[in-house]
């Protein structure tokens, strides 16, 4: 099925259709174990009710949520981490190079656990608008909250969240029941669902052996607990690099805005860290990215510059299209336009890059295991959708968790989990088309397209009911 | 359609009979090509007679049981629809005794909400629901006439939830009898899934009322007698959208949640609450819908 997709011109199509038919297929992967053989499980492996693969952003928030939730408040819980014990947040030290941009869902979790007071009394950007304007027209569209009210996102530096995090696992009078384990690599996991047992058994490089009610994957993009589900993905190699750096603005400002241009190679951002500082993700092809990551700092500095402020060949045809368009609306495009402030320096070794790609796991769950994160949805960073998605389905999961545990089911009960993976689903597919889609859109610089996609986003910018639609999807 | 045994009665004739049934102290009630006379005066010999052997639809009803009792804990099996019935079913326990029962404040949105409640699961078949009120630390009793789906409780009670086997009993055992022995001593009672089963429903509803406590609560799903019913969840649902096994329900066993009211009131009950629900099939579970045409629960509270 997966090759068929992969194949198939028509793959997104069938992505939804197999999103649809995944509950039932799933269904049938379900073994049933009441006559199955018993096979006792060692009483040497320690027991936990959940254990979490991979202490990432979500992972290390789901555990936290977890372990606040009062119904869950008795059920012991392990986080695996393969990596050393996070090395802390110091906010004295230099920005991280690598930042999110947080929606309204994201910073609610943060409230509900308790981390949000924790990030904002260190360093928190506020974000009151974002400017996203195309390369190859004069097409723009703003984002903002009406007389600047609320935020449009928040920029919190990863590293920050993940200290947020530790610092509530580390607490123990108020989560006795979590317990992290760093340098923790799973060699083997034997999942329920297929030996049968009672519990799944993970066992770890060093020789352990732990069982669990519930197996959940928030290990990333190459998610091993996904392997072991037997889960199809269907994912996009976008051929295509992030490169992330701290950037140094020329002068001081307010620095509140998000800007995001999309050249032909793909859409750089700047996103605001402090008056002074902002953040870069620029999406570009891999030879470009690497040349970006090897030249002098004066040169990148140039060429991101000039990435913002170039003036690219536009097309008659378009120009004359958006004229007519504005004059029809009756708006002058040069009036709103904005531009970013300028960079003057890049920060030292802040540079680095990553590969860009598109993930979709054809299920979530199955009995005993679930996904979370980006083992589960990887999209292009272009909207800053990638970990609001996580934390997105980490509500989810914890909701449908505590009402399982509340009505006496099992916390690997299937029933509960799909319900998971179906409210999940309809979060995220929306967002994940879209993003797909404009990354597909402006990849491009062929007329007809651009003109189109140029008409669309002046119109989307003019019409508000639709862009508040857009905003309340992004934004959470 | 393989119909036969579906009996159309005039539903005045019904009430009319139950009503008789409830104000005189002979009950006497015809199912089928049964008909068995129980009264007060003569419980030994009724409950000897029901524990030795039963009547021919109580045992057709335990065979077709019985016959499934390979199949009780597979989530994807034939009894599909009973494990996502929990769904519902459970929440509508755990809620009616924290609204009618002094339930500690400390105990509330905790796994252990029913910690010392002592539950009598009234036609338990294979634990499914009697598990769940377990896992929430009620002390729970199920007591069944089939044999083989109580061995099959009992087995995977042992095996996959060895944590809950101190809470849990399982008795073979006629409600009658197991009243007989525990009157006045349950904090509720759950009839779930089972009424629609049963031939004569004053007598087991009389002795599922005798096991309760005064203030005890009675919880009771089953399904309505009404042509949307019948159709939906007897046609539809056992032979298109397989909801539960064919042959699972019979028409003249349905009884409506206004019956089961007049029956339950005569026994010194007051129902508080009635809710309807039904198979979503789209989403494949069960969801609470306003009325009570198609399936309905009932909760019940034994005046002191």
């Amino acid at each position: 099925m997966s090759v068929l997709i992969k194949a198939s011109g028509l793959g997104p199509v069938r992505l939804v259709f197999k999103q649809l038919s995944a509950s039932r297929a799933l269904s049938l992967s379900t073994k049933y174990y009441a006559e199955t053989d018993t096979s006792k499980q060692k009483s040497s492996a320690e027991h936990f009710d959940i254990i979490i693969g991979g202490g990432g952003l979500v992972g290390t928030a789901l555990a936290v949520a977890l372990a606040k939730n009062k119904v869950l408040s008795d059920k012991r819980i392990l986080l695996l981490e393969g990596a050393p014990p996070f090395r802390g947040f110091n906010v004295e030290t230099q920005y991280g190079n690598r930042v999110s941009a947080i929606n309204g869902n994201s910073v609610e979790l943060f409230k509900s656990i308790g981390a949000w007071d924790y990030m904002q009394e260190r360093r928190v950007k506020h974000v009151k608008q974002m400017q996203v304007w195309d390369a190859c027209s004069d097409a723009l569209i703003k984002f903002q909250d009406e007389h600047f009210a609320a935020d449009v996102a928040c920029i919190v530096e990863n590293d920050l969240m993940l200290d947020a995090m530790y610092a509530q696992l580390a607490d123990k009078n108020n989560m006795p029941n979590v317990e992290v384990r760093n340098n923790a690599r799973i060699e083997a996991l034997r999942l329920s669902v297929d030996t049968g047992d009672n519990y799944s058994q993970v066992h770890l490089k060093d020789g352990k052996t732990l069982t669990c009610e519930l197996m959940i994957g928030a290990d990333g993009a190459n998610s091993l607990v996904r392997k072991q589900m037997n889960i199809d993905v269907f994912s996009v190699d976008y051929e295509r690099r992030g490169v992330v750096a701290t950037v140094q603005l020329e002068d001081a400002c307010d620095n509140a805005v998000a800007w995001q241009r999309f050249l032909p190679t793909g859409p750089v951002a700047l996103l605001p860290l402090s008056e002074t500082l902002s953040s870069v993700v620029w999406s570009t092809t891999i030879a470009h990215a690497k040349e970006l990551l090897d030249m002098p700092a004066t040169d990148f500095t140039k060429a991101l510059n000039e990435a913002f402020f170039k003036e690219y060949p536009k097309d008659g045809v378009v120009v004359n299209a958006m004229n007519t368009l504005n004059s029809l609306i009756g708006r002058d495009p040069n009036i709103l336009r904005q531009y970013p402030p300028a960079v003057n320096d890049v920060i030292d070794k802040s540079r680095a890059s990553f590969p860009l790609g598109f993930l979709h796991a054809s299920s979530y769950v199955c009995s005993g295991a679930a996904l979370i994160g980006d083992a589960a949805h990887r999209v292009h960073p272009l909207a800053g959708q990638g970990v609001n998605l996580g934390f997105s389905d980490v509500r989810e999961l914890v909701k449908v968790l505590a009402d399982a545990a509340y009505a006496g089911a099992r916390l690997g009960d299937k029933h509960y989990l799909i319900k998971y993976e179906q409210r999940s689903l309809a979060k995220n597919v929306p967002i994940m088309v879209g993003v797909h889609g404009l990354h597909t859109l402006y990849s491009t610089t062929f007329t007809p397209v651009v003109l189109l996609r140029s008409l669309g986003l002046q119109l989307t910018d003019t019409f508000s009911p639709i862009k508040n639609l857009f905003m309340r999807r992004a934004m959470g | 359609m393989p119909l036969k045994g579906v009996q159309f009665k005039s539903p005045l004739l019904w009430l009319q009979r139950l009503s008789n049934k409830c104000n005189t102290t002979q009950c006497r009630y015809a199912s089928g090509n049964t008909t068995y006379t129980s009264t007060p005066d003569t419980h030994t010999r009724s409950n000897r007679i029901a524990s030795l052997e039963h009547t021919d639809s109580t045992q057709q009803e335990i065979l077709h049981h019985a016959g499934l009792s390979a199949t009780w804990w597979d989530l994807n099996g034939p009894l599909h629809g009973l494990h996502k019935l929990n769904d519902l079913r459970v929440p509508f326990v755990r809620d009616g005794l924290m609204t009618h029962s002094d339930i500690q404040k400390h105990l509330i949105n905790t796994n252990n909400v029913l910690q010392g409640k002592n539950i009598l699961e009234v036609g338990c078949g294979g634990g499914i629901l009697t598990e769940a009120l377990a896992r929430l630390n009620a002390n729970v009793t199920g007591v069944d006439l089939g044999e083989d789906v109580i061995n099959t409780a009992q087995k995977h009670l042992d095996k996959f939830s060895p944590e809950l086997i101190e809470r849990i009993t399982y008795k073979i055992e006629p409600i009658e009898a197991h009243a007989r022995r525990n009157s006045n001593h349950y904090d509720a009672v759950v009839c779930s899934e089972v009424l629609e089963h049963i031939d004569d429903k004053a007598a087991f509803l009389r002795d599922c009322v005798k096991a309760l406590k005064p203030g005890g609560s009675i919880f009771i799903t089953t399904l309505n007698k009404t042509v949307p019913q019948w159709f939906g969840g007897i046609i539809l649902g056992e032979y298109v959208f397989g909801v539960a096994p064919i042959n699972t329900h019979h028409w003249h066993k349905l009884i409506s949640p206004e019956n089961v009211q007049l029956l339950l009131t005569a026994l010194n009950c007051q129902t508080v609450l009635l809710k309807g629900f039904t198979y979503d099939v789209f989403n494949n579970r069960f969801r609470w819908i306003k009325p009570t045409a198609m399936c309905y629960a009932l909760h019940a509270i034994k005046n002191e």
